[in-house]
Parts: C-alpha cells; structure tokens; sequence
C-alpha cells in the first residue's frame, strides 16, 4: 500500500482549493469527474443524434425528483387518488406544472431511449470494444 | 493545453449561451418545486381569521364559531356573571394568568375576566386537560358533579375539571390550565375578529 501523502497548500491558497484537495487525498473525486464527464474523450464531430444519451439521463433525473415531490402530495388510496391529483394540480403552488413535468416526462423519456437505441443500431455502438455498453444498455431499457 | 489557442470564439460564445439557458431553466425548475412546500391557498384559508358578528349576541348567550378547526366561544356574561369572578378570585389556579401567557393568554386578556371588554368572553372551547369540550353550567347553585358554592362556568364531562365563567381552571383539577384566550380583536363595537389582532396573525 502506497503511502498516504497529504497535498501542502500555500497558506494563502482558497479555502475552497484546501478543501477540494482533502478530499482529492481521500478519494479520486476529481479524477473521477474529469474521467466521466469533464475531459471525457469524445470525438467533436458528434451529429445530433448523439445528444439522446445525455438527454435520457436528464429525464431520468427529472422524473425521480418530479417523483418524489409528488409523492408528498399524493395519495395511493382508490377513493383518495382522484382528489390528490385534483389538489395537486389545483392547489398546490406550482403543482399542475411539477405533474405535467412528470407526465410528459414520461412519454419524453420513451421517445428519446428509442432514439438513443436507434442511434446505436445506426452507428453500431455495441461492437468491440463496446460490448458491455449494449449488454448493459438493453436490460436497463426493459426496466 | 496545446489546442488553448485555437478556442473558436463563436462556439466558446454558444456554450455561455446554451450554459446560461440551461442554468437558468434550472434554477426555474428548483423553485418551482421547492414552492410547492409553500401552503396552499386551500390551507391558508382553513387557518384564516373568522369575522364574527355580535349584534344579536344577548348577555347570558353563548356562540360558538369554527376557527382553525376548534370551537370558539362567545360569550356575553350578564353582570352577574362577572360580578362572580371576583368571589372564584381565590378558588382558581391561575387568577391572573400568569401561566404560560404565549399560548393561553394574550397580553390585552390578562386580568381578572380575561377579556378586552369585561362582558364579552372569547376562548377555545377545548379542556386544557385532554381536548374535551366542557359543557356549559351557568346556574349558580348546588347540582351534580359540581361543588356546593359553584357561582357559574364550564364542567368538563371528560374528567371533571371545572373553570369559572372567564375559562379559569379551579384548584385540584386535572386541566393544568385556564382556557385558551385566542388572539382576537375588535373590527368595530359588534364585530370581532378571530385569530388576528394588532400584532398580526395568531
């Protein structure tokens, strides 16, 4: 096991660069985002069908947190259901616009897996090396 | 980086745009969602102030009205009625309620008859001891469950807990409490507002 080596700051050096590097020391913070998301190799000659990826996981992150906001105001119950939507849509501040997020997130969200699916059919994305991507890829889509 | 030089300054400009669209569509989306915590306007009017009219309210006549959910008492005391006050002075826990005044009495309520005007009582019906709603008892006189020297009030069919004809609580009883005062007060000589005084809101 390598040493552990603590990163010497000079002491007028930002609180905020300090505390990124204690954690940097701990854990591959930033390697890990320069590696997945900030310096992550890709060719600039993407067309647009490459943007589904990203937009599915945006949706996806929409609808869990749309979700979960409507969940506080709703109530599972076959005799309650109707009146919370009806609250939820009526009542609560911003609420029509949280479901229909939620709602048209959905379609939205079928819409742009058959996209990024076709993108990969079209450009055959699964093949070597990529295997994995569409092994991983296909369940997820089912779930 | 080697290829610093050869940033494209008009796609450098798309990425601010498109990076500041995208911030503030998000900055949109985290309030719309953070207000739906806000109450709504169905929830705020269940907990509105209730403006009542007093008119008709004869001495020795009680109403009662529905603000946030509990009953509130209006009670116009004969004279008598508050002439008795001064004789349960000494039989009642609390005469000046001094006790817990934030929750059970209001600055403007804190003298012997616990009112603004002596004849008019306002207070939530609800036994201080577990939430029942004592009855009222305003014949002086000997009667079951009530003491021998009993000068008028409340009975609280619950646990026995009596309380003068200002909502005092008398010694020895389960309540821990007098009644609660809420905060009220005069829109004019006959109409009264309910949870809501000069201060602002209850």
């Amino acid at each position: 096991m390598a040493a552990f080596k603590e990163t010497k700051f000079p002491a007028d050096a930002p609180a905020a660069e300090k505390a990124l590097g204690w954690v940097d020391d701990r854990f591959p913070l930033t390697k890990l985002w320069n590696d997945q998301w900030g310096k992550y190799y890709a060719p600039k000659n993407f067309n647009f069908w490459y943007i589904f990826g990203s937009l599915a996981m945006l949706v996806l992150v929409l609808q869990i947190v749309t979700g979960i906001f409507l969940t506080m105001h709703y109530k599972p119950d076959a005799a309650l259901a109707f009146n919370s939507v009806e609250y939820i849509m009526r009542e609560v501040p911003w609420g029509w616009l949280v479901r229909y997020m939620h709602s048209t997130g959905a379609s939205a969200f079928f819409i742009i897996v058959y996209l990024h699916m076709t993108r990969g059919l079209l450009y055959g994305s699964y093949r070597k090396p990529r295997e994995l991507i569409w092994l991983f890829g296909s369940p997820s889509s089912c779930a | 980086m080697s290829n610093e030089k050869q940033v494209d300054s008009g796609r450098r400009g798309l990425l601010v745009a498109t990076c500041a669209a995208g911030s503030v569509v998000g900055l949109a989306t985290a309030g719309a969602l953070v207000s739906t915590f806000q109450p709504s306007e169905r929830a705020k009017a269940a907990g509105a102030p209730v403006e009542v009219d007093i008119t008709t309210l004869q001495p020795g006549e009680m109403r009662t009205v529905e603000w946030r959910g509990k009953p509130v008492w209006i009670l116009k005391r004969t004279p008598e009625m508050v002439a008795s006050l001064k004789k349960t002075d000494d039989k009642v826990a609390d005469a000046d309620s001094q006790r817990n005044p934030a929750e059970f009495t209001p600055p403007y309520c804190m003298n012997e008859w616990r009112s603004i005007k002596p004849e008019i009582l306002v207070a939530v019906g609800i036994c201080t001891h577990l939430g029942c709603s004592p009855s009222s008892k305003f014949t002086p006189g000997p009667q079951p469950s009530l003491p021998d020297d009993w000068q008028g009030g409340f009975l609280c069919p619950c646990h026995g807990s009596t309380f003068d004809m200002a909502g005092r609580v008398f010694k020895n009883k389960p309540a821990p409490d007098n009644l609660q005062v809420p905060r009220h007060m005069y829109l004019s000589d006959t109409k009264l507002l309910i949870g809501k005084d000069e201060k602002g809101e209850a």
